[in-house]
């Protein structure tokens, strides 16, 4: 590996990486502008330029790849390369560079939404001028309305062109590009087309300034009010890693923002999963657990709740009771299930409910957002290990063979089709778990209210096989409580066992779920862990 | 170990233990006053108009327009202190700005008149001004809303507030 030196400090890098990220690895900060690490270099802002020895000029550190010097021209005999990005020229440059990307710039700042994770603010507080010297009028470009999603306020742009290379390799979709040259180039829409694909919303992320705005977070209260909660998006078997941005004194979230992930969504998320907690906050949520009392739900606590539902469900055969798992519980939450149904209960009828929206997948270039539109259909069949289908069950509630079952939606799923709703009429007892009212709740003699999937812990299994934590953000409405808490509370009052956390239930998943041998929260981290991957020996991690 | 010490109180006199030279030493004091000049303001018939900075009640200031100034940038609310201003933002309905507050509200009961938000604001629009009888029936009258605010302004623009008000003004009590 080279050998290179930054602003004095040695250290062997890999060849190939650009400047920015050798110094970013030594935790030495090169601003810039129009390089994003997930698109191609154009060096275009001349943000980072660095001193680097031997050369004639500044150069371009996005555009310069860290490289093996040939033995002869080794800077001091050993470095390949040395650099600088502390130098007088280099601050002057910086200086400069950051006094034009201002000239026409209105700095509105009180009224722009990027205030506080704007790179022009923060590199114009740290490398810039503390004043300007230009006196004349400032150009005024239109504000632009780019897509359903997106706007664009012209005067802020700095045309790093990062939104127009986004759309032009992550997408595919090219619907940007810079209009006129020089002082004039504006970012446009090409006639005729809108900024409308799945993944508009990604632009207003990798945008250094406040040009690109989502509607849906327009003049909300300021980004540096919010709790910060990183989980993955329950929007798709995708399972993108998203940060989700909420309040505690109302307990709504305000903006769901894609988090890096490599193996995951890279920079990116889809617009749906981004808007998915107005669905979510839309729903009739289930707000109190309830039991039906001459032919009315009734309010009811949580202990009659549980009660009732182990009264009722003992009165039946083990074989007269259908358990049904769903892929918008968490996998904690679908063990616990099949563990209530097989060793509380006795029952092998275990399924997994196949009322989860299909759509095509949308494949761009380089993201793909997937048709199955819930969370752990992966997972929860992992867990579940299903012995029967609900088509099974609904053949057995017709018959008659069936008479409870104990139903655990958790999400929003695609409607029941009037087979199902006809086949569920019939049972005698049936247990609803679920975050909405449905035609199934108007059916159920007991109704549990559930968290959705932002409400609560736990981990997803996405379609790679990747198992991922979830994290709470907010709190379910009222009465409500996390599907696992209640899993938990009948597993303990059957004397099954006892596990008041997932991270307890996870433990014994990774001791006896296949494929999920050895793993941990610890291990999963951040970046989740792929079933199937080698799991380093416990005793090795714990050292 | 802590080693205590006990004090004796001192030993009083014989003039002291009478208090009576006590007595007319205070009673100089008073008869020195009596012929001099009186501080006390007559309030309210008298008013007394604070110095330049004071910091009393808030107005939210209008521009040339006679527009709202405020931007609802939310600087204020992000460095007041009390936690008493609440600001929602909208699309501003005027060309030469993107942003306005579609509410503003202060809690006067909550604020500790600390001056921060006049301070943080990048636009002047919000200012502590010389109002300090602003007293009311309920709390809710004293979470003062955008347009009460805006009347502030109106109120105090001139500076003559207290003019208005008290029939004779007192400038400054230690004149
Ligand atoms: S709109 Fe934003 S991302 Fe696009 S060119 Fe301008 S500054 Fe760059
Ligand atoms: S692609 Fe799937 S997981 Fe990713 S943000 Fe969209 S819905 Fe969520
Ligand atoms: S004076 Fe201080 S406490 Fe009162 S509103 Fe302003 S910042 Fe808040
Ligand atoms: S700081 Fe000034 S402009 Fe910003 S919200 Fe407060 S009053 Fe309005
Ligand atoms: S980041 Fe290197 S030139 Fe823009």
């Amino acid at each position: 590996m080279p050998l290179i030196k930054i602003n004095g400090i040695e250290a062997e890098v890999p060849a190939g990486i650009n400047i920015i990220e050798a110094a970013k690895q030594l935790g030495i900060e090169i601003p810039h502008y129009c390089y994003h690490p997930g698109l191609k270099v154009v060096a275009s802002c001349r943000m980072c330029l660095v001193k680097l020895e031997g050369f004639p000029k500044l150069v371009p550190a996005c555009q310069t790849p860290v490289r093996e010097a040939p033995p002869d021209r080794k800077v001091d005999g050993k470095y390949d390369m040395v650099i600088s990005t502390n130098d007088e020229v280099v601050k002057d440059a910086q200086e400069s560079i950051l006094e034009f990307l201002l000239l026409n710039h209105p700095v509105d700042c009180p009224e722009c939404d990027q205030a506080g994770e704007c790179l022009l603010q923060d590199y114009t507080y740290r490398y810039g001028k503390d004043h300007s010297r230009f006196e004349f009028d400032k150009r005024v470009p239109p504000r632009k309305d780019l897509g359903p999603e997106v706007l664009l306020v012209s005067t802020r742009c700095i045309l790093c062109s990062r939104c127009v290379r986004f759309t032009q390799e992550i997408t595919g979709t090219k619907e940007l590009f810079v209009k006129n040259r020089g002082a004039r180039a504006e970012i446009e829409v090409y006639p005729s087309q809108s900024l409308d694909n799945k993944l508009s919303m990604c632009v207003t992320d990798i945008c250094p300034v406040g040009a690109l705005v989502t509607k849906d977070f327009l003049f909300k209260p300021r980004n540096w009010r919010y709790q910060k909660t990183r989980t993955v998006c329950p929007g798709c078997s995708v399972g993108c890693n998203v940060q989700i941005e909420w309040m505690e004194e109302d307990n709504r979230i305000y903006r769901i923002k894609p988090v890096y992930n490599e193996h995951v969504n890279q920079w990116w998320a889809c617009d749906d999963g981004r808007l998915l907690y107005h669905t979510y906050e839309k729903l009739p949520r289930l707000e109190y657990p309830m039991i039906r009392q001459n032919g009315e739900l009734q309010r009811t606590n949580w202990k009659k709740a549980y009660q009732t539902v182990i009264e009722g469900l003992k009165k039946y055969k083990a074989d007269e009771i259908a358990f049904i798992g769903s892929g918008f519980l968490t996998n904690e939450e679908n063990y616990l299930l099949q563990k209530l149904a097989r060793e509380a209960f006795g029952s092998q009828n275990v399924a997994l409910s196949d009322r989860v929206v299909k759509e095509d997948d949308v494949v761009y270039p380089k993201f793909i957002i997937k048709g199955e539109k819930a969370p752990n259909v992966q997972g929860a069949t992992d867990m579940l290990k299903p012995s029967v289908t609900l088509a099974d069950v609904v053949a057995g509630l017709q018959k008659g063979t069936i008479k409870a079952v104990f139903w655990a939606g958790g999400g929003v799923t695609a409607p029941l089709e009037a087979d199902h709703l006809d086949a569920l009429k019939k049972a005698e007892f049936l247990v609803v778990m679920d975050v909405a009212q449905s035609p199934l709740t108007e059916l159920a003699t007991i109704v549990l209210a559930g968290a959705s999937p932002y409400e609560k812990e736990g981990t997803f299994t996405n379609y790679q096989g990747r198992v991922q934590r979830i994290r709470q953000a907010i709190m379910p409405p009222l009465a409500a409580r996390a599907d696992f808490e209640i899993l938990e509370a009948l597993l303990d009052l059957m004397d099954v066992a006892v596990y008041l956390r997932p991270k307890k239930a996870f433990d014994e998943i990774a001791a006896t779920v296949a494929d999920y041998q050895g793993m941990s929260y610890e291990l999963l981290g951040e970046l989740g862990w792929k079933k199937g991957d080698p799991v380093p020996e416990v005793s090795e991690a714990q050292q | 170990m802590i080693k205590v010490k006990k004090l004796k109180a001192p030993k009083m006199s014989f003039w002291e233990r009478i208090y009576l030279p006590a007595v007319f030493k205070g009673l100089s004091i008073t008869g020195r006053h009596i012929p001099k000049k009186k501080i006390t303001i007559q309030y309210p018939e008298e008013r007394w108009v604070p110095r330049p900075g004071y910091r009393g009640a808030h107005r939210l200031n209008r521009d040339e327009h006679g527009r709202v100034k405020c931007v609802a940038c939310e600087m204020c609310s992000s460095a007041c202190p009390a936690n008493c201003i609440h600001i929602v933002g909208g699309v501003a309905p005027w060309d030469d700005r993107e942003k306005y507050p579609v509410v503003f509200e202060i809690d006067m009961l909550r604020c500790i008149y600390c001056g921060m938000c006049e301070e943080a604001c990048p636009r002047e629009a919000i200012e502590l001004t010389e109002v300090y009888d602003f007293a009311d029936y309920s709390r809710e009258a004293l979470v003062w809303d955008k347009e009460k605010l805006l009347a502030m302004y109106d109120l105090t623009k001139d500076h003559t507030y207290h003019l208005q008000k008290g029939e004779k003004i007192v400038d400054d009590m230690r004149q």
